[in-house]
């Protein structure tokens, strides 16, 4: 049973993909350079064992935020926007109402 | 007090702590299946020096009934077979029963396991039973975080047990029956310190009094509600589900909040509290941050509710 406020267009639905895709590469990219940074720093085990927590906790949050199947991507994108890996120009081409929702949330604390 | 948009992103800094709870499940589910039961137990027994566990509900547990006396009637090794099926998330038809159960099911499965151990009935941890050296270090990280994290990461480890629902298609979900809304004369109010919205006041009323028909027309049809550590579960129907399942008997105990005018008409509001969960009762306060944006109907589009990793985050917001 699906409102018609969950229904994206065919086109609607490629910008939130592509859009993503960028977050994606951004994010990975991102996260290899800060962690061979981090990787410089260590100094004794414990920094070590931080990294590796810090590690699974970054593994669980990409493998989960990125998902393709979902049909109704407002909260993923407003997640990616809050977080830096997309501005609001990268999803140009989705509706006011849509685009209001997305910034009201990335604004959101 | 100065309070804006930018300020509010600041008040719950993701920190370290925060974070903890992710990367312990993390950990634990890398652990064999012995190891995992085990450390489930003496956790269960280490927690219970300082908490009372509440019985779960005979309503609740007519659905893991046939199981428990499935497993009674088994040999000791065919009753810790079933056990390590669980944890190893192996297809069996047990696993496969297990999966369909909501989370309240699958604990109270667990809690009556933890009784049959202790008469004897089902094959206990052997008393000689030593976990690997990475068992006890989790066990001892899990020592180490706040009461509600604790619970957080115990619950975590048993509802993610059973064989990969995504793997069986459909399936009917089995939940335990939902209790009826507290009478009107029964029901208490809340009342939070720099908040008065009605929206915000009901919402926190209806689940107290397990009024989910009222609470979830409380949401925009496209709404979504973000329990800690899960993706967003949007919708009312699929809200409402949750609100069914997982929400029955909780006591939320809001505190303070601030309100801030959004974009577009909406409107953000952060509640900082403590929540109680039937099955610990008064004794463990879960720390928590409701953050909802209300739409310009006032209607919720969006609340995210954090597990904070101490009562001082709570104090953050009213500095």
């Amino acid at each position: 049973m699906q409102s018609k406020m969950f229904e994206w267009s065919i086109e609607e639905q490629e910008i939130a993909r592509q859009a993503l895709v960028q977050a994606y590469t951004r994010e990975t990219e991102a996260l290899m350079a800060e962690i061979r940074e981090k990787a410089t720093q260590i100094t004794e085990i414990s920094d070590i064992w931080d990294l590796h927590d810090y590690l699974s906790t970054k593994r669980y949050d990409i493998d989960g935020k990125y998902d393709e199947r979902d049909l109704t991507p407002v909260f993923a994108l407003a997640k990616l926007i809050k977080e830096g890996w997309l501005v609001l120009n990268d999803l140009t081409g989705l509706t006011a109402e849509k685009k209001a929702k997305i910034s009201a949330l990335a604004k959101m604390g | 007090m100065p309070f804006t948009i930018d300020t509010a992103r600041n008040i719950f800094p993701s920190t370290l702590a925060a974070d903890a709870v992710p990367a312990t499940i993390a950990r634990f589910q890398q652990l064999s299946a012995e190891d995992q039961l085990a450390l489930i137990w003496f956790a269960y027994l280490e927690m219970g020096k300082t908490i009372t566990i509440a019985a779960p509900g005979a309503a609740s547990m007519q659905f893991a009934e046939r199981t428990l006396q499935e497993m009674i009637a088994m040999t000791p090794l065919q009753q810790s077979q079933v056990m390590c099926d669980l944890a190893n998330r192996t297809d069996t038809p047990i696993s496969r029963t297990y999966a369909s159960w909501s989370a309240n099911v699958k604990l109270g499965f667990w809690y009556e396991l933890g009784k049959l151990m202790e008469q004897g009935r089902i094959a206990p941890i052997p008393e000689s039973y030593k976990v690997s050296a990475n068992a006890n270090a989790v066990l001892n990280t899990i020592i180490g975080l706040e009461g509600g994290q604790q619970i957080t990461v115990l619950r975590n480890a048993v509802v993610d047990m059973g064989f990969d629902t995504s793997q069986i298609g459909n399936f009917e979900r089995i939940s335990e029956p939902v209790t009826p809304p507290k009478d009107i004369g029964q029901r208490t109010q809340v009342k939070i310190e720099g908040i008065d919205n009605t929206t915000i006041n009901n919402y926190m009323n209806n689940l107290n009094a397990n009024d989910f028909d009222a609470l979830i027309e409380l949401f925009t049809p496209d709404g979504a509600l973000q329990p800690p550590f899960r993706k967003p579960i949007i919708g009312k129907e699929a809200v409402l589900r949750f609100f069914r399942e997982e929400c029955q008997n909780l006591k939320l105990i809001p505190e303070r909040g601030v309100s801030e005018s959004a974009e577009e008409g909406f409107t953000q509001i952060k509640v900082t509290g403590k929540c109680q969960t039937p099955w610990f009762g008064g004794n463990v306060g879960m720390n928590i941050a409701w953050r909802f944006l209300l739409n310009p109907e006032n209607k919720i589009f969006f609340v995210a509710i954090d597990l904070l990793a101490s009562p001082k985050e709570l104090l953050n917001l009213v500095r």
